[in-house]
């Protein structure tokens, strides 16, 4: 097994422990894959947490979408989200080929009835809890970076690379 | 005598004012039941990249409630799950073209930020009121959205005279419930 798989190997481990761990709580669950990479990290919720990462730009560096999947797959530790008033969301980008969004069922708020999230577009998979009970944000690697927000939303999504260094 | 005369007129107008105030500001919801299917030959007034949705495009009235009167505005949009559930659960989703305002011409005179009356996950809640010579002044669109960021809203489409078009100031959406 090369470098870049040892690396995604421990990173799916580090995701999938989180994803157990931490069901329903988005900003524990990135904290436990965190501190796999950087012990000293404090907990920090969801938009305190990006704010964090914002401000060190000698341990993050912001990267595009279209790099992810590449990039998580070569076992690179990216948290993405978007801060949100009161609660932002957070995720880790989970080693893998990018697959269609969607693909299961919601219940629409307004009419009740139960909607298919029709396949939307392709997306690097994503390390997503969450303490509500929409879907597209439970992903254990299995749902995309874009099935948590899945609107409009989705643009104001950044996503950064841990580079290393000490904190 | 004066003094208490004086005080039933202030009240009497008081409330008269309240309640032209009220009416006058009155948004209606648009009820998506209420939309119908365009019919081919009115399809052929939208752009071309309509044609494809032939049997899913519906135009809903935006008009007083219970008014015969000849209505100045619609809304057309696709209905986008419609169309993908007859080509079966597995289609994927597509490029839809965005839902438009039209005058009683079929000229457009608007565009909405989503589809309606549901894009991929978030269902629209259109009302419109602020009546301004036969047709609405401003045009609400709330989203009700089941992802982890929750409801949101956009600016009033809101009437421009000199353009003759309805114009959105931002089209960002703001997170949250539309404050009262």
């Amino acid at each position: 097994m090369d470098d870049g798989s040892q690396k995604a190997e421990k990173l799916k481990t580090a995701c999938s422990e989180a994803f157990f761990r931490y069901p329903h709580s988005c900003s524990h669950a990135v904290w436990y894959v965190l501190q796999q990479y950087i012990p000293s990290q404090p907990y920090l919720a969801a938009n305190q947490l990006l704010h964090y990462i914002e401000s060190k730009p000698d341990h993050w560096r912001e990267v595009r979408l279209s790099e992810l999947s590449k990039l998580a797959s070569d076992g690179n530790l990216i948290v993405g989200g978007a801060v949100e008033l009161p609660n932002g969301h957070v995720i880790v980008v989970y080693p893998g080929s990018e697959k269609f969004s969607g693909g299961y069922f919601f219940k629409d708020k307004v009419t009740g009835k139960s909607v298919n999230a029709q396949p939307y577009g392709m997306y690097a998979l994503a390390m997503s809890t969450s303490m509500g009970n929409w879907p597209g944000a439970i992903s254990n690697g299995d749902r995309t970076v874009f099935d948590p927000w899945g609107s409009k939303k989705f643009k104001e999504v950044k996503f950064w690379m841990y580079t290393g260094g000490k904190m | 005598m004066k003094v208490a005369f004086f005080i039933i007129i202030c009240i009497f107008f008081l409330f008269t004012k309240q309640s032209c105030y009220s009416s006058t500001n009155e948004f209606i919801e648009l009820n998506e039941e209420k939309c119908s299917t365009l019919r081919r030959d009115d399809m052929l007034k939208l752009p071309l990249v309509y044609q494809e949705y032939l049997g899913f495009v519906k135009i809903c009235s935006l008009k007083k409630k219970d008014s015969d009167e000849k209505w100045r505005t619609s809304l057309i949009s696709i209905w986008a799950h419609d169309y993908l559930r007859s080509k079966g659960d597995a289609s994927r989703w597509k490029d839809f073209p965005a839902p438009i305002l039209i005058d009683s011409k079929f000229k457009e005179v608007g565009k909405l930020p989503e589809l309606y009356p549901m894009d991929w996950v978030t269902h629209l809640l259109v009302s419109y009121g602020k009546w301004h010579a036969g047709g609405p002044g401003e045009i609400r669109v709330d989203i009700s959205n089941p992802a982890v960021t929750g409801d949101y809203y956009y600016a009033p489409l809101e009437w421009n005279m000199e353009k003759r078009k309805y114009e959105m100031k931002s089209q960002e959406p703001i997170t949250g419930k539309r404050p009262k």
